[in-house]
């Protein structure tokens, strides 16, 4: 008898949790890629929504409010869908939001409990919406392929991703600052740099040249093709295949001075003068050659990011925070000074993997 | 004498290793102090050491009263205080239970759907988990051994998929920023471990146990919850510290191959072993109430209370004002110095008075 009542009792409750799910999916706006932008009327959103339906097309709609949130509220209101943001794994910022600050605009993605902490964030060369808009198919098509960008530091050196953890550490971590990717669209997408932001409010800007230096020194460079200049084979192309990097303090309040060893490992892709297998000396030349290559592009962002700016953004606050804590008590609210007034010496070991000595074909 | 239905050692510390691991869901910065999670290691370590001594007596009374929890010896060495006893572990574990689930209710509500709905979430849990008590000792602790091994695989599978994102650099120096965190999250540990009383109430029922196995356990939990407080830091870094559940979040970014966001793995965990807890602590409450009135069926108490918790948590969550006293630990700590310090220590001197002066 109790067996029985049991059984009937979770086969009821069963029934009602197991019996599907509400709001139905064509009542719901599965949104891929959310944009904002600021303008003097306040924040205005947009969303690229995969619309489940028998076109099966993309679409974007744009909404305005005071505050985000509400920008997203009139969307539903036009649609009278209701969003759902947990698939969507990309927002934009617009260049102006970028420049008067993303704190308002990104308060919502860290609360909303629908909101993903590694959505990948971007900022706009231009609108956000220009971004997301979808003029004609060929448009639609390249949409497609946005998302491919979140992945753009896995295939490529030429970019730095960042997502909104990576944004809130480099915002209140012991880094001084965040950074964020600049995408400008053209026929399809293209990073063309890297924002630097300092509390949420973009104060610098980095090439993607000088944005691999901060791939290099947090010991993520493993993809790409760096181009190099040696005297016997000309143009020759080294596949960037692992990176390590360590930094360290050594200086004193005084007299700060971080030192950082880069090992980089790279394979030769193509040699422009020579079909042949290379003698072993011309390697040491190579690895010389894309020693100083790497060594540039480190001084380059040190430079750029760190001594002119005072925001860095690869861990030297982390070191000091790890390695002297109590200089860090003291120095921790002026870093971006500290950082401008530091020296940094860099010294960089090259290796060239020989597999290539095999491969290439006698002719 | 009462006769215990005997569960082995193994049953019993697997069923509280998930009674105590359900907490961890609950930490945040306002509960464990705004600062490091990374001294809240050093708080479950404290915590260890606190119930490596306190429970260190219970095992030298078993040698002396082999078959009795602390509630009969309180009985037969107090009297009608020893009753009293039984009714404060009773509140207790009342309290505990109706804390727990409405903590749960508080996540769902906060991190999944904030239009879930709380009465039906509720009446599951407790439905189950009154099914389990009435059915006796020996079916909580079945369950919670295939529980169990599916929490463990769990949580392995989720630590394996976030080491990528592991960054160790988010790391701060321990006590950097002094000892305040370290001793608040002791305290938040402290308030809501419930496994002294529990040990206290349902060791009769073990079979063979013995100290090192406590210690086994107890070191578990531990490296459990440093394992979890570990990956909090090193994955979300200073954003864990805006979160208000952060270890579901974490598990939000656990993602293999193709499948991503194992945060509804994590639900599912923490709903299992929530179950077994207000299981546990359902049976405990009718073991007080059989201690007081000598109750041959117990159901009746055990479904009432269970009424109570389920009522209890629909209020508390019904607003946000009295969820945000879930997170306060004022007035379940000194519950907890009582039921898991105080009253054993009190008991066992009495009974070990007593003892010498009858020889």
């Amino acid at each position: 008898m109790k067996r029985s009542f049991f059984t009937a009792l979770s086969s009821m409750i069963l029934l009602i949790i197991l019996s599907g799910c509400s709001p139905e999916l064509h009542e719901r706006l599965l949104v891929r890629a959310i944009g904002v932008d600021l303008d003097t009327s306040g924040w205005k959103a947009t969303v690229l929504v995969y619309e489940p339906g028998n076109d099966q097309k993309e679409k974007t709609y744009t909404g305005y409010g005071s505050t985000v949130a509400a920008a997203l509220e009139e969307i539903m209101d036009k649609t009278g869908k209701s969003p759902m943001y947990s698939h969507s794994a990309i927002v934009i910022f617009g260049r102006t939001c970028a420049e008067q600050g993303l704190k308002n605009g990104l308060d919502f993605f860290i609360r909303h409990y629908d909101s993903r902490p590694n959505m990948n964030v971007f900022i706009s060369d231009t609108s956000a919406e220009e971004i997301l808009s979808i003029e004609n198919d060929a448009s639609a098509a390249a949409q497609m392929d946005l998302t491919v960008l979140t992945d753009i530091e896995r295939y490529s050196s030429s970019a730095v991703s960042a997502d909104l953890i990576k944004l809130i550490n480099g915002t209140f971590g012991a880094n001084s600052a965040a950074i964020l990717p600049i995408i400008r669209k053209s026929e399809g997408f293209e990073i063309i740099g890297s924002g630097l932001f300092r509390e949420m409010k973009l104060v610098g800007e980095l090439n993607t040249e000088t944005s691999r230096g901060i791939l290099i020194l947090t010991g993520k460079l493993d993809s790409g093709e760096t181009l190099l200049d040696v005297a016997e084979c000309g143009k020759i192309s080294v596949y960037n295949r692992d990176c390590l990097s360590s930094i360290s303090f050594v200086g004193t309040k005084q007299n700060p001075r971080f030192e950082i060893d880069v090992r980089i490992e790279g394979e030769i892709s193509s040699i422009e003068h020579s079909m042949q297998p290379l003698p072993s000396q011309v390697f040491s030349e190579i690895e010389y050659a894309y020693a100083n290559n790497i060594l540039k592009i480190v001084e380059q962002y040190l430079r750029t990011a760190v001594i002119n700016n005072g925001t860095d953004v690869t861990g030297l606050g982390y070191t000091l925070l790890h390695e002297n804590p109590e200089l860090w008590n003291e120095i921790h609210r002026t870093i971006p000074e500290f950082l401008k007034k530091s020296e940094y010496t860099v010294s960089v070991n090259a290796y060239i993997n020989r597999i290539e000595e095999e491969d290439v074909p006698y002719y | 004498m009462k006769t215990y239905t005997k569960i082995s050692s193994l049953q019993f510390y697997l069923l509280l290793f998930l009674s105590r691991s359900v907490i961890v869901f609950s930490i945040n910065s306002q509960t464990v102090g705004e600062g490091n999670f990374l001294d809240n290691i050093l708080s479950s370590i404290l915590l260890m050491v606190t119930l490596f001594v306190l429970v260190f007596p219970f095992y030298k009374m078993r040698k002396l009263f082999p078959d009795q929890s602390l509630l009969s010896i309180a009985e037969s060495t107090l009297g009608n205080i020893g009753k009293a006893v039984s009714v404060i572990y009773g509140i207790f574990f009342l309290l505990i239970n109706t804390i727990s689930l409405s903590l749960f209710l508080t996540l769902i509500i906060n991190t999944m759907n904030p239009s879930a709905s709380r009465w039906s979430i509720a009446a599951v849990l407790v439905s189950i988990a009154l099914f389990g008590a009435i059915k006796g000792i020996e079916t909580i602790t079945r369950t919670s051994i295939c529980i169990f091994f599916l929490f463990l695989s769990g949580f392995i599978l989720i630590f394996i998929t976030l080491i990528p994102h592991f960054e160790m650099l988010f790391s701060e120096p321990l006590l950097h920023d002094g000892t305040d965190h370290l001793i608040q999250g002791y305290l938040y540990f402290f308030s809501h471990c419930s496994s002294v009383a529990e040990i206290a109430v349902l060791i009769p029922y073990v079979r063979n146990d013995k100290y090192v196995h406590f210690t086994i356990w107890n070191t578990c939990v531990t490296l459990f919850v440093s394992a979890l407080l570990l990956f909090v830091v090193c994955v979300l870094g200073e954003y864990a510290y805006l979160q208000i559940f952060p270890v579901y979040t974490l598990s939000t970014m656990a993602e293999i191959a193709g499948i991503q966001r194992l945060d509804a793995l994590v639900i599912g965990l923490s709903m299992t072993a929530l179950v077994v807890r207000l299981s546990c602590g359902l049976f405990v409450i009718g073991e007080c109430c059989s201690e007081i009135k000598k109750i041959k069926s117990k159901r009746w108490v055990i479904s009432v209370s269970s009424f109570i918790i389920f009522c209890l948590s629909l209020w508390i969550t019904g607003n946000s004002e009295r969820t945000g006293f879930l997170f306060h630990i004022e007035y379940i700590l000194p519950f907890t110095v009582l039921v898991s310090a105080i009253l054993p220590v009190i008991i066992m001197t009495v009974t070990s008075m007593k003892r010498r002066r009858s020889i």
